[in-house]
């Protein structure tokens, strides 16, 4: 039998050379189409489809093989344009003596993958400590970094944002972290556990950059995948490649994000990569996955990320409040609901619109139940 | 003796068609280096001498130059 089920073969190859995957149709063979060419478009797995195609897992037939390489090579081009932007952003931050460590797919190629090209990216994340904020952004604007959008307000910036985005001076994407994810998981996750561990290093440019440690990368893939809206089967892999490729010690993860208040996210994390990623139910991580029950309070902060992922930030950002104690919970509505005049202008709203929108999203999610 | 290294900022990938390398503070295209210039490029994994370089490759001063116009190498000694 032959397969050519764009989606079936997409979700095989993003599997390419992991242990366990469960074998679905016995002897099918599994052909990469141009739609399914056009599937992977976004998902930046184009490194997987590559090693797929080479390795015999999946068919290519002429032309499809040649428009496989060459989106892979295009998509490694796009990656070295955002390791360039993490060396300029990393040279800056030194300058200004602001600890860095570099996030996601370009520490995850480098430190993770035996074959970088495996792993591509788009743009570049960098996580500094929320009390290295003003001192991070005026280092980053003296090199000619420029942000893309007001701050609510500097301090509540400073406080409650999960990142603040910005252009490079060549042009480049900049996501400038303050904590690894946003909304209520943000606030309970302890970031400075993270920040206390011995980073990984790798070399980028000629020069070492800093990253999370193994768990700590771990942690963030599972947040990418359930907490990140659309990152798709690119997150999920990574959640498998660093469990089944790199060993990570999931149990330390999960006892950390017992104490946290997260377990719920590293649970659906897994669960999700294990049915997308068709993997061995046998895994000791995906039997506690399994078993898992979240909190009634974690349901209810997933439930507002599903929300925010399909109607924007708001439920998200309501989620937050649930974490915050009673000052912070003031401070919190009181930025959100009186941003800054810039702020607003670039969002196109007068304080009327504003609160009006405001009002919207908390009956909306008062109806829903997601508080 | 000049001694050079790649110049910082340099970031690269080996891939079956060459090695890969983006020009750092430009905004140009990425440049893929074949032949003599791939292997000098992976020869610079420490800063060498251009008596080393010509064990690697004759034309090795030519190489050399050539990276060093188009800001992919520099002299080790100009970056003290």
């Amino acid at each position: 039998m032959t397969s050519a089920d764009p989606e079936r073969v997409v979700r095989a190859t993003a599997a390419v050379g992991l242990p366990g995957v469960l074998p679905t149709e016995q002897g099918d063979r599994l052909v990469f189409t141009t739609s399914a060419l056009n599937l992977v478009t976004g998902l930046r797995i184009e490194g997987l489809v590559q090693r797929a195609v080479t390795t015999g897992l999946v068919e290519a037939p002429a032309p499809t093989n040649t428009d496989v390489e060459q989106a892979w090579l295009a998509a490694v081009r796009r990656s070295l344009e955002a390791e360039w932007w993490a060396y300029e952003t990393l040279e800056a931050l030194d300058a200004a003596h602001v600890p860095a460590l570099v996030l996601k797919g370009i520490a995850i190629a480098h430190l993770d993958h035996d074959d970088p090209n495996e792993r591509v990216f788009g743009d570049a994340d960098v996580l500094i400590r929320r009390a290295d904020h003003g001192r991070a952004l005026a280092g980053l604007t003296a090199a000619g970094f420029r942000r893309v959008e007001p701050p609510v307000h500097t301090w509540w910036e400073r406080r409650f944002s999960k990142a603040v985005m910005l252009r490079t001076p060549s042009g480049g994407e900049l996501d400038l972290h303050l904590s690894i994810t946003g909304g209520y998981f943000g606030e309970r996750i302890d970031h400075e556990r993270l920040w206390a561990r011995r980073a990984d290093t790798f070399d980028l440019g000629g020069r070492a950059a800093n990253a999370l440690d193994l768990e700590g990368r771990w942690l963030h893939a599972c947040c990418h995948a359930v907490l990140g809206g659309g990152s798709g089967l690119r997150a999920l892999r990574d959640v498998a490649q660093l469990l089944l490729i790199r060993n990570v010690d999931w149990q330390r993860v999960v006892d950390e994000a017992v104490i946290d208040g997260t377990d719920a996210v590293v649970a659906a994390a897994v669960r999700t990569t294990w049915e997308q990623l068709q993997l061995d139910p046998h895994h000791p991580a995906a039997q506690w996955a399994a078993g898992h029950a979240a909190s009634p309070e974690q349901r209810r902060a997933l439930a507002a990320y599903r929300t925010a992922n399909h109607e924007g930030w708001g439920a998200e950002g309501w989620s937050t409040l649930r974490a915050l104690n009673a000052v912070d919970k003031v401070r919190f509505l009181t930025g959100a609901a009186w941003p800054s005049s810039d702020n607003r202008r670039y969002r196109g709203r007068s304080r009327g619109d504003h609160l009006r929108a405001m009002w919207a999203t908390a009956r909306s999610i008062v109806r829903r139940g997601v508080k | 003796m000049s001694m050079f290294r790649r110049a910082p900022g340099a970031v690269w990938r080996s891939l079956p068609i060459g090695i890969v390398v983006r020009r750092p503070g430009t905004t140009s295209e990425a440049l893929t280096l074949t032949g003599a210039a791939a292997e000098i490029w992976l020869a610079l994994d420490e800063p060498r001498a251009i008596e080393d370089l010509r064990r690697v490759d004759a034309d090795a001063d030519a190489v050399i130059e050539m990276m060093s116009s188009v800001g992919l190498t520099t002299e080790a000694d100009q970056l003290q």
